[in-house]
């Protein structure tokens, strides 16, 4: 992916909430995802200090891995009010994939809907010649 | 429909199309839908869910899609699918992350006429009194073991506790509380995540509504009912908050890990699913239970809540507003019911996700003041036109497992609404038609503005003309409050 393309765009769905994300990396396309969801789920209070987190995230396929960082960052924001604004995969192995995570704490923004999850439906990390790319539906 | 779809629909009569059983499908599918409605449905991708379904295993009957249907993930939303106990499964993603979505109507003894002018009184009260919107708390806090005792209790957790009466459970389905609950199914995520979300009302298509009987189609059975043409009614629409929502996803991804030992093979990974004997079905079960019973309660806090505001708002006495439950349906659940197939009774486990229950007249589920009427069957419409009260019929019940549709159903994504209602007030237009409206959210009433929704006149018509439900009362909004 080339610095001046987007990371993420929304695509139209009928009930939920559906976006295509660009990654050259798997890291950049997790990056990515998770930039998406955090457009919805709210905004970061920029004032207030960061906190980081490791994450062991399972899954056994590439779309599990990255559902899983998802549904592990939605959750931190629907408890916590944090959000993840930067993540690093540290350990990629097998089934396995343990991810830093900055967190800030986070409020609602102009355009926080309420995602009650993030699906599989039709999810398929593709790769392109500029990296990945997978469209995700989060259920509203 | 284009070329590339593995399959062709037919047109089987007026109100229904079918996707015949081919290649690896273990059913086939049926689509309720006139002439009028089915480019709208096959602009999106809701046939092909319908399909998708039909490929799981142990599924009997058809793979139903109701006139409401749309878009949803895994299943459609409109869907309905019957699973054999022995070989069939069930899955997460047919019942939907806000299990026991559902909605209940109250009547009340008081005439339109009397309430039109107080109706922005009461939604502002409303509204100040019911927490609502994105990720609504400042509900009841709840600790563990009060949480466990809501997910065992249901509706009754909220009554024993003054809010509403006893009587109000036989007009729940399932008596306000599904019995296979198991609390030891929760996990510490769900239980922060749902601790203080009770009595809240949630967000976007989530609302409560006061409304008037604007017409009146079957004059007994609304008579009994207590609807009576011009008379007021509340509409709550609501589930089990983000309790439900992480009790789906954690079994969903436990079934998602679990799938190719299971050997079953997925059209979509969102059909994740286990069989109905394995364990990890038996557990998901008890703790869908749980938030099913946790939007019961939800429902009659709601409710309560809004008594009280309309009371002290309007300065009513209990028995002046003389508010009563008539009926609180599930929209997302699963559930084990006894259906006849191919003239055999077989025990079912079936699977609504946007779709209502609908018993019909003598069914022995039913209470026995509904046992001659059969049960009321709610189908909010959008929040400009109306909804309907309708019953359920005897005829065709094979076909749909005594199911009928749960809405309108979306027509347009919610950026397209955006679009489409870009420099309108739809707040004012909405004054314009004497409905009154308040909404946490600063896009919502665009995003759940009218033109979103199919018209739910179309939707009812083709229900009715199916034989799954018949017309009871058209109700029309006054006031609106949106999550």
């Amino acid at each position: 992916m080339q610095d001046n393309q987007v990371d993420w765009i929304i695509l139209d769905h009928p009930a939920d909430v559906m976006v295509e994300v660009f990654g050259s990396t798997f890291e950049g396309l997790c990056q990515a995802s998770v930039s998406a969801l955090n457009h919805f789920l709210g905004v970061v209070l920029s004032v207030e200090p960061v906190r980081c987190e490791r994450m062991q995230i399972e899954g056994a396929t590439a779309e599990e891995k990255l559902v899983n960082v998802l549904r592990e960052s939605l959750f931190l924001f629907a408890v916590d009010s944090q959000l993840v604004t930067k993540l690093a995969i540290s350990c990629l192995k097998d089934n396995i994939m343990t991810v830093d995570a900055c967190l800030s704490p986070a409020g609602l923004g102009p355009d926080s809907i309420e995602i009650k999850g993030v699906t599989y439906h039709g999810l398929k990390v593709e790769t392109t010649a500029c990296g990945y790319k997978a469209k995700l539906i989060f259920d509203v | 429909m284009s070329a590339s779809k593995p399959y062709k629909l037919k047109r089987i009569d007026e109100n229904r199309w079918l996707i015949p059983k081919t290649g690896k499908m273990k059913a086939p599918g049926l689509i309720f839908a006139s002439s009028k409605l089915l480019p709208d449905i096959e602009k999106d991708s809701s046939p092909d869910q319908v399909f998708n379904v039909a490929h799981l295993p142990g599924i009997v009957g058809h793979a139903i899609a109701l006139p409401d249907m749309h878009w949803g993930y895994g299943f459609p939303i409109g869907g309905v699918a019957a699973f054999d106990m022995e070989e069939g499964i069930v899955s997460p993603g047919g019942v939907g992350y806000d299990i026991n979505c559902g909605v209940r109507l109250a009547t009340t003894a008081l005439d339109k006429d009397f309430l039109e002018p107080h109706v922005p009184v009461l939604v502002n009260s409303l509204y100040s009194a019911i927490p609502s919107g994105l990720g609504s708390r400042g509900g009841i806090v709840l600790k563990r073991k009060d949480m466990n005792d809501v997910c065992i209790q249901g509706a009754q957790w909220a009554i024993g506790r003054g809010m509403g009466d006893q009587a109000d459970l036989e007009r729940i389905e399932d008596h306000g509380a599904i019995q296979w609950a198991e609390t030891k199914q929760i996990s510490d995520r769900a239980y922060e995540r749902g601790k203080d979300q009770l009595g809240t009302l949630g967000s976007g298509n989530h609302f409560i509504e006061i409304g008037y009987v604007d017409k009146v189609f079957e004059e007994s059975v609304a008579q009994d009912w207590g609807l009576f043409e011009g008379y007021v009614t509340l509409m709550i629409h609501s589930g089990s908050r983000g309790f439900g929502y992480q009790i789906c996803d954690e079994f969903l991804a436990r079934m998602v890990k679990n799938i190719s030992s299971q050997k079953i093979e997925l059209m979509d990974r969102q059909l994740a699913c286990a069989y109905l004997k394995s364990d990890v079905a038996r557990e998901y079960l008890g703790a869908m239970a749980a938030a099913a019973n946790f939007a019961f309660a939800n429902r009659q806090i709601l409710m309560n809540l809004a008594k009280l505001a309309w009371e002290t708002s309007l300065k009513l006495s209990p028995k002046e507003l003389s508010l009563r439950l008539l009926y609180d349906v599930s929209h997302n659940i699963a559930k084990m019911e006894r259906h006849e197939l191919e003239g055999k009774s077989r025990m079912l486990c079936v699977h609504r996700k946007g779709a209502t229950r609908a018993l019909p007249p003598g069914h022995p589920l039913l209470p026995t003041f509904f046992s001659q009427t059969g049960q009321p069957v709610l189908i909010p419409g959008d929040m400009g036109r109306c909804s309907y009260v309708m019953a359920g019929l005897k005829r065709d019940l094979d076909q749909t497992f005594a199911s009928a549709c749960h809405g309108a159903g979306r027509v347009l994504s919610r950026n397209e609404a955006l679009r489409k209602t870009k420099g309108r007030a739809i707040e004012r237009e909405l004054e314009d038609r004497n409905i009154y409206s308040r909404a946490a959210g600063r896009k919502t009433l665009r995003e759940e503005c009218p033109e979103a929704y199919k018209n739910v006149d179309e939707v009812v018509e083709i229900v009715q003309r199916a034989g799954l439900a018949k017309k009871i009362v058209r109700i029309k909004p006054m006031g609106v409050i949106k999550g």
